[in-house]
């Protein structure tokens, strides 16, 4: 009998524990650990804590691309804005290394290249962080949140749109618009007809609201102010030849705009202070990607982590983004001082090509603009305060030999010393981080964008006083001899003194301007397409002389293709994506 | 230690064993038996065999006698005893006397009887068996039988013996009047009222419906392995294994071919505890291991099942047995060399430097091209890097230092060819010691078992070593009343560096170093890749040795307690909490290299560690009831599980000292920029609640019937879909029960099983996976707003899409089968099976206009499998003293996508640098190898005018002619295929036992046939894009014009004459993919187990030596390493298989060992 009582008690025992389990419901909820929900975020700070999110997709350094570093996924376009140019050979360890690169030095990018397809998710990725905040900002119900507040978020979240669209518009051409109201992602890039849309107007809606909106003086440098939005507004003008309302508001930014500071937009005293962090959000930046050696090492100037020549903080890197002959050559100037837009190719800026290191080496003794030193290391030149450029080992990887890349190497996204023993630049794994910011727009930059509109539009004196301007500055920024006593080379920079003797020539001269002073910044190729005139620079001046200087990297077949090769394919992944009952929403750019 | 004293002993023992003696002069008084037999021993040299608790009832013996023969003592012992003797050779074996005829009801002795006799055999062997008890049902008469196996009772007409012998069937015969049995015993391991461990209980295996394969345990143990999972391979059929060779490190199993394509491994349970990881178990702690892989056998384990489970117990005392065993295995381990791909030496270089080199080439070692000479040193420095003569200036051994590791000078003896891959490997030690007791009373067994296992690498500076203790015991409180509990504890570490695979592990910088840097300079320093040609490749040597204080260590707690009550007859509960515990901590100081082209300036210190806590709560009700006929079983569970882990993980760099106890992770130099970082890599707490239920029907042991069910809910889906449901059912017809297969004389047993169901997989959801989060990540989400230049400011972007309506995988399952015993002794048993997995969890598609968030899986694939698993066994003897053993084992899956997305867009990987390398498609199985095909060269301009072009581009007279499948006269992404399958089309297991007298002979033949591998390795020693060490075949097999015909791969040239162009070099195409067949000896045994009568002389019940062979041939026309690749995952996921990117080569190793048991 006390056995049956002990078994009972047993089974209920057993039995009723099981049960509490089974009604305990909350045992199968396990929320994730470590993450937010969107709900926890829906107040000032989390709002503003998103639009720093959006700001922090401005650098392209995405989950996407090289080893997820995001490397050639930035606004500086080394690859679709410099090296699709031909301002530079794509380098690296040998033409093998990210081979991926060369179709697009060589104008023959298949629409399954991965390189693009990085690009265009990191632009997407960005517009789609902007689109968060526009869409969360409603949601926002803190009072701590002042309406002012509100707009100014709203406005740069705008502004950041606009800025990653413009630069989607750039690369790819026909790209379908994307805001914050969308839920089903198959949104057409054509209309009813079969056309490409056109999403200039809703750009210049995002830059024109932020315009309008946003503050002059910002508490933060990084942000974007009223000024920057109407440079990009005007920029925006410009690339569809609506000359007028450009130079209307380009006047209007020469004569009142300041940076976020509120000091007046006006050049640096040196050419080499754009390039410099002490300098940097100075009174000539308009706008500029804020990069941070910060202690994850990972918000540095990642672009440029594989354009690092040797030498320099005993490093080697990799070698890539090689300045060309052509733009080493467009730097010489005539007995005045003035470029030669026809004839600067017509001798070659003597290089150490074929002459070892040990040997003696003569730089170039003719004519130069001294922003050439500041944008390109070539032998016998210092190398910012890295000391003197010596050659192949600053140029070509152990062993190998220059064929790939040319003997040249780039300045103007390398940290200096100085900047390296300050600790604003470390390697932080096999790569160096660098806290040197890239600056999108500046005003030397809107100067001659200004220049251009006066030679369609406006007066030809006034656009040859912008060039004088930056010419100016530029025959102010010699590079020094190693011990300072004298310029390192023969530099000579003289100003238009007479007035341009044509349209085509006074264009030929802003346009010569702008290669010269933007070089290796990742803008040339927009413009190149933007003049029309692509297809001409690069297969009659450029593509001759790069294919007999550099055989293996131009083999014969390799050209650029007018009506095609100015924009990169829409990548394959995105169009199989936007099929919706069996068709593809997104058209693919014409002529691929 | 301990095996030497053993072996000594032996030796000792048997010499004196042939002390020669005849006549025996003893006198005793009231002696006790054993002391008796002691000096007969002594004085005569014989040997007597007994049970030593015989001798305790043995009464005391008085006698004198004086040089006399032998048998007169031994009469003289034994004439008032309970025992009695035989002499066999010099042997004497002591039995107990039969038992006196018992006192029996008068009516039943009326009538006296001669007695019944008979014989017991071996059913295998035939031999006799001896000290088989043969009792009376239902009474206490009984004998044994002798040494010949025979003995003699008297018993009724209508009695029923009952025979049984330990380690043998127990058989009931009905006497019927007969006056002579023959009777013969089955071993218990191929009977089929053998208890199988199936899923929450026991069965009969003659019960079995589903497609269950019962694994020989003492085969598995019989390779030395840490990881008895890796010894599984080609061992249980619809099995298939893949293991690297790295110690410590688990292996790849997946039944039945892929039920997903992210985690297909088995569920493990061991003593009823589920676990993921078995690579703490000591292998000798098991009892049996049984693989379940149909839905009749596993869907009781419903949403955990689809990928196969596999059971596993461990070892149980047994009540009045104390057993001792002591096992010992020590041996050598060493790579097999000649496997290796054969690179280029010195010479060699040189003149492939010469073939791919522009006229103004100057190489800094060599010189320049057209005078290219192997200087006798180099010298590596800042300022110069170059060849010199042995008494050049700059070769000054004064000049040399490393102390500066920015400004190092090192001098270098320039090597004709350093052989990198023995310069990093060693023969290495492999050895296992364990010792356990076992035994108990009648109402309590324990068993404890103590385990030492040490693998040092083949790879310098790597090892691994594991301690473990096991202790499983069990007590029988009362008639209804029993608890018990299995524990085990084992502490084991990892030691060096345990990269294994990829471009950066020490295995594949052997491929990537050049040849003519030596392992040292000539002061010591480590040789390196900052001159010519040398690139990245790291000194392999130099990388293992920096990284020989890496450690990673596991404690680990494994095992439960349970309790069980016997409710009333029949009606038993059972409830069971296991626990799988263990924290991992992590070391791994990264030292600064001073010799690398990519090197490291400052030390850095890693930590980690991460500690999980699981536990499971398992209740169940069984009733077993038989009725006539028919057995009944039902079974009734609930079971709660719930994980939970956490962890975290930290850096520092910038030390002033390397050494080993100085580096903490608060001993770094005050912090720079990027000096420190933390992370949390939380794994987060998940959980299951589930019901279940079996019942199992039999109708005279002929028609079966199973039906499972189990409803399990899960916390990683959404709340409206966390539960599903699982059911099975199937049924067996054992048709040799039948009347009219009675005649088939050569049919023993024959049995046909069918069954369907259907089983779930969890283990690819992870539990974010409902939720859409934000996170707030410093790399992607952080911004320098202020322009601090320093530091940044954080913020918070999307990281994942949530999908509360994923839910699980369903796999459903048909099999069929057939288990046969035909002509006494070959045991056939077939499965064919189909499995058809629907809601496949795919990941959902980012579209390309969306942000770059962790899309959600979602239940979108389906996919299909269908195989054929084949066991044979036959075993007897070719003479009285050799027999044999054999068995066969045969799986064969084939593997189809049937659904992949909406838009049927495939998935592509990534293999190192190569990409759209893996295809996982509609269509074909997961992870098919993808490129382009090589259809010739172009030999001339002819060729080259024909085409096709490349992208539009002109192509290279010399270079692969790739096949334009699309005809459109260009090569483009659309002229990609498929270019071959990492799944085999079979493997086959042989193993053949054999024994003759004391020896015994086993070997393992291993058949892999009909995969392919891609051998990623070539990219490093052919495409040259890092450069370092080159293949011998890219120099002698290169296209020239004279060898078009017969050349493998493209000329060699510069620019426009060079063969390897970017695309050649930038596109995966068949020339990585080589066949992956192989048949490999992998075992190979020789033994000895030393005779009974020396072996109780040494108070043992057994004793046994081997040697052993492991890996002793190979025979593939694989040309990488090792072609045992077919399931490793480059990046963990099932979609990446196949891939060799520098593969860690199996080991040939050789062993002697000892089993001991008292």
């Amino acid at each position: 009998m006390k056995n049956i009582h002990i078994k009972i008690i047993a089974i209920c025992t057993s039995f009723c524990v099981l049960g509490v389990i089974s009604c305990k419901k909350d045992f199968l909820d396990q929320a994730p650990q470590g993450v937010y929900a969107e709900t926890e975020l829906l107040n000032k700070q989390g709002i503003d804590g998103m639009l720093i999110n959006a700001y922090a997709g401005l650098d392209g350094n995405v989950n996407a691309g090289l080893g997820s570093i995001g490397m050639s996924l930035g606004p500086d376009n080394w690859v679709y804005g410099s090296i699709a140019a031909g301002e530079a050979y794509k380098g690296g360890v040998n033409f093998g290394d990210q081979s991926e690169l060369n179709t697009i030095m060589q104008w023959a990018v298949p629409p399954s290249n991965p390189e693009i397809e990085g690009k265009w998710n990191s632009l997407f990725d960005g517009i789609g962080r902007a689109n968060q905040v526009l869409k969360d900002l409603p949601l926002v119900k803190d009072p701590g949140l002042s309406p002012k507040e509100r707009t100014q978020i709203k406005a740069e979240a705008r502004f950041i749109r606009a800025f990653q669209y413009f630069q989607a518009k750039e690369v790819f051409g026909n790209v379908p618009w994307v805001d914050e109201t969308v839920t089903d992602y198959k949104i057409p890039n054509t209309d009813a007809t079969g056309a490409y849309v056109n999403i200039w107007p809703n750009i210049e809606a995002d830059l024109r609201f932020a315009y309008d909106s946003l503050d002059v003086v910002k508490d933060n440098v990084g942000r974007a102010n009223k000024w920057a939005a109407a440079a990009y507004l005007a920029k925006a003008y410009l690339f569809q030849q609506k000359y007028d309302s450009a130079k209307k508001l380009f006047d209007i930014i020469i004569s009142q705009g300041t940076n976020n500071q509120g000091q007046q937009y006006a050049l640096l005293p040196n050419f080499k202070d754009n390039f410099r962090i002490a300098t940097q959000n100075g009174p000539e930046a308009i706008f500029e990607v804020q990069m941070a050696l910060d202690a994850s090492g990972t918000n540095g100037f990642m672009d440029a982590l594989l354009t690092y020549p040797n030498g320099i903080a005993g490093g080697t890197n990799s070698w890539f983004f090689r300045p060309s002959q052509d733009i080493v050559n467009s730097f010489r100037t005539d007995g005045n001082g003035l470029p030669m837009p026809d004839t600067y190719n017509n001798e070659d800026v003597t290089s150490f090509e074929n002459i070892p290191d040990a040997s003696p080496f003569t730089p170039y003794q003719g004519n130069l603009d001294p922003r050439l030193d500041w944008t390109v290391g070539r032998r016998g030149i210092p190398y910012l305060d890295w000391g003197m450029m010596t050659g192949v080992a600053f140029t070509a990887p152990p062993g190998e030999s220059i064929q790939n890349g040319g003997p040249y190497c780039g300045k103007k996204q390398v940290f200096s010393m100085a900047e390296y023993k300050a600790g604003l630049a470390t390697k932080v794994s096999w790569y160096f981080g660098s806290a040197l910011n890239y600056v999108t727009m500046r005003y030397s930059d809107l100067l001659l964008m200004a220049a251009e509109c006066e030679v369609e539009v406006g007066s030809m004196d006034q656009a040859r006083a912008y060039v004088n301007k930056v010419r100016t500055r530029a025959a102010n920024s010699p590079v020094k001899n190693l011990d300072g006593t004298a310029n390192a080379a023969n530099y000579k920079v003289g100003l238009y003194t007479t007035p341009w003797a044509s349209k085509d020539a006074a264009l030929k001269a802003v346009h010569f301007e702008r290669k010269l002073e933007l070089a290796e910044e990742g803008h040339r190729f927009f413009d190149l397409v933007r003049w029309g005139i692509a297809d001409a620079f690069i297969n009659d001046e450029y593509l001759p002389r790069a294919r007999a200087n550099r055989p293996s990297l131009f083999p014969s077949g390799v050209q650029f293709n007018k009506g095609k090769d100015e924009y990169m394919p829409i990548p394959i992944y995105t169009i199989t994506q936007s099929e919706k009952d069996g068709k593809a929403t997104i058209k693919q750019n014409p002529g691929y | 230690m301990k095996m030497t004293f053993l072996l000594v002993l032996t030796a000792c023992l048997q010499a004196s064993a042939g002390a020669n003696a005849q006549k025996i002069s003893l006198s005793e008084q009231n002696a006790s038996l054993q002391s008796v037999l002691n000096k007969i021993e002594r004085q005569s040299g014989y040997f007597f065999v007994y049970r030593n608790e015989w001798l305790k009832d043995a009464n005391k013996v008085s006698f004198n006698i004086k040089d006399a023969p032998i048998k007169q003592a031994l009469d003289a012992c034994f004439s008032n005893q309970p025992l009695t003797y035989t002499i066999i050779n010099k042997n004497i074996i002591i039995r107990q006397k039969p038992l006196p005829p018992p006192q029996t009801p008068a009516e039943e002795s009326e009538v006296s009887r001669p007695p019944l006799t008979g014989s017991v055999t071996d059913s295998a062997s035939g031999s006799p068996l001896e000290g088989v008890t043969i009792q009376v049902k239902g009474t206490a008469t009984g004998t044994t039988t002798d040494a010949e196996g025979r003995f003699s009772l008297e018993v009724p007409d209508n009695a029923v013996l009952v025979i049984s012998y330990l380690g043998y069937t127990q058989r009931q015969i009905r006497v019927n009047g007969k006056k002579v049995l023959s009777i013969a015993l089955a071993p218990a391991t191929t009977g089929l009222d053998q208890l199988v461990v199936v899923g929450y209980g026991t069965q009969k295996k003659k019960d079995i419906i589903g497609a269950v394969s019962i694994v020989n345990t003492d085969d598995l143990k019989s390779a030395p392995s840490s990881n008895v999972v890796a010894q599984l391979q080609g061992r249980a059929p619809g099995v298939t294994v893949s293991s690297s060779g790295d110690p410590g490190s688990s292996a790849i199993v997946r039944i039945r071919g892929f039920s997903s394509f992210g985690n297909n491994s088995p569920l493990y349970i061991i003593d009823g505890t589920p676990t993921t990881n078995v690579s703490s178990l000591n292998p000798e702690d098991i009892e049996s291991m049984q693989v379940l892989k149909d839905a009749s056998s596993a869907s009781i384990y419903g949403a955990r099942a689809a990928n196969g489970v596999i059971i596993i117990t461990t070892k149980h005392g047994k009540a009045n047995k104390t057993t001792i065993t002591f096992n010992s295995y020590v041996g050598v381990e060493q790579i097999p060399y000649s496997r290796i791909p054969k690179m280029l030496n010195t010479p060699e270089l040189v003149q492939y430097l010469s073939q791919s080199s522009d006229d103004s080439y100057i190489d800094p070692v060599f010189g320049k091209k057209g005078s290219f000479t192997i200087p006798d040193m180099y010298v590596v420095s800042n300022a110069f890097r170059g060849g010199v003569s042995a008494d050049d200036p700059r070769a000054d051994p004064d000049l040399y230092t490393i102390s500066d590791y920015y400004n190092i000078y090192q001098i270098f003896k320039t090597s004709q060819g350093t052989d990198w891959f023995r310069a990093m490997s060693q023969k290495s030690v492999i050895q296992s010691h364990e010792l356990s007791a076992s035994g108990g009373t009648d109402r309590s067994t324990y068993f404890l078992g103590l385990n030492y296992f040490n693998q040092d690498g083949v790879f310098k500076y790597t090892g691994y070593n594991r301690y473990s203790a096991r202790m499983n015991a069990e007590f029988t409180l009362t008639s209804y009343l029993k608890i018990g509990e299995n524990m085990q504890v084992s502490y084991g570490n990892r030691k060096g560096d345990p990269t294994i695979n990829g471009e950066t592990s020490a295995w594949a910088n052997a491929y990537r170093s050049s040849p003519f840097v030596p392992v040292h300079d000539i002061k010591g320093g480590w040789g390196g890749s900052l001159i010519g040609g040398t690139a990245f490749g790291s000194n392999p040597v130099a990388q293992l040795y920096r990284r020989k204080d890496w450690t990673n260590k596991t404690l680990g707690a494994f095992g439960n307690i349970y309790a069980e009550v016997k409710f009333l007859k029949g009606l038993t509960g059972r409830a069971s909490l296991g626990i799988d515990a263990a924290s991992q901590t992590v070391f791994q100081p990264s030292r600064k290299q001073y010799e690398q082209a990519e090197r490291q300036t400052y030390t850095q210190l890693t930590e980690g560690a991460t500690s999980h806590f699981n536990w499971t709560w398992t209740n169940t009700l069984n009733y077993q009831k038989t009725i006539n006929n028919q057995d009944i079983n039902i079974l009734l569970g609930t079971e709660a599980i719930k994980n939970t882990g956490r962890g975290i993980s930290a850096f520092e760099r910038g030390y002033d000292y390397e050494t080993t106890n100085f580096l903490t992770l608060n001993t770094g130099l005050p912090q720079t920029l990027g000096d420190i970082g933390a992370s949390n890599p939380v794994t987060g707490t998940s959980t299951l609640y589930s019901y279940f239920a079996r019942a199992d029907y039999a109708f005279k042991s002929k028609y079966l019937v199973n039906a499972t069910f189990r409803r399990d809910g899960s916390s990683v889906f959404g709340a409206d879909v966390r539960y599903g449901n699982f059911p099975s059912f199937g049924v067996g017809w054992v048709l040799s029960e039948e009347n009219f297969m009675k005649d088939i004389n050569w049919i023993n047993e024959l049995k046909l099983r069918g069954g369907w169901g259907e089983m779930g997989s969890i283990s690819n959801v992870p539990g974010i996976n409902q939720y859409s989060t934000f996170s707030s990540t410093p790399k992607n989400n952080f911004y320098d707003i202020s322009g601090a230049n320093t530091s940044t400011t954080q913020g918070y972007g999307v990281s994942t899409e949530g999908n509360e309506k994923t839910k699980w995988e369903t796999t459903a399952t048909t099999n069929i089968g057939i288990d046969a015993l035909v002509y006494d002794h070959w045991n056939i048993s077939v499965d064919v099976y189909r499995k058809n997995t629907k809601g496949l969890l795919v990941p959902s598609l980012r579209n390309g206009l969306e942000p770059l968030v962790s899309k959600p899986l979602i239940n979108l694939g389906t996919m299909r499998n269908t195989g054929i698993d084949i066991q044979v066994g036959t075993q007897g003897k070719f003479t009285s003293d050799l027999k044999y053993d054999i068995s066969l084992t045969f799986t064969h899956y084939k593997n189809e996508l049937t659904k992949l997305n909406d838009q049927n867009t495939p998935l592509y990987l990534a293999a190192g640098r190569l990409n759209n390398v893996l295809l996982t498609t509609k269509g074909q199985p997961v992870s098919s190898f993808y490129g382009y095909v090589i259809d010739g060269f172009y030999n001339n301009q002819q060729d080259v005018d024909k085409g096709p072009t490349i992208n539009d581009m002109p192509v290279q007279i010399g270079s692969w002619r790739f096949k334009d499948l699309d005809g459109d006269g260009n090569i483009t992404p659309a002229d990609e295929t498929v270019l071959g399958s990492p799944h085999p089309d079979f493997q086959a297991g042989l193993n053949i036992g054999l024994t003759y007298k004391h020896f015994d002979f086993t070997t393992f033949l291993f058949w892999n046939y009909g995969n392919q591998i891609f051998n990623y390795t070539k990219f490093f020693t052919y495409m040259g894009v890092l450069n370092g060490g080159v293949a011998k075949g890219k120099l002698y097999d290169a296209w020239t014009p004279e060898t078009a015909s017969s050349a493998k791969t493209p000329r060699l040239g510069v620019g426009l004459d060079n063969g390897y162009t970017s695309f050649v070099t930038g596109n995966p195409n068949s020339f990585y993919v080589e066949n992956g067949s192989y048949l490999r000896m992998k075992n190979l045994q020789i033994g000895y187990t030393f005779p009974q009568v020396i072996v109780s002389k040494l108070k043992f019940s057994n004793l046994r030596l081997y040697l052993q062979a492991e890996n002793l041939f190979l025979i593939t026309k694989y040309t990488g390493a090792d072609p045992d690749m077919s399931l490793i995952s480059g990046d963990g996921t099932d979609q990446s298989l196949g891939v060799d990117y520098s593969g860690y080569p199996h080991t040939k190793a050789f062993l002697a060992g000892i089993n001991i048991s008292f």
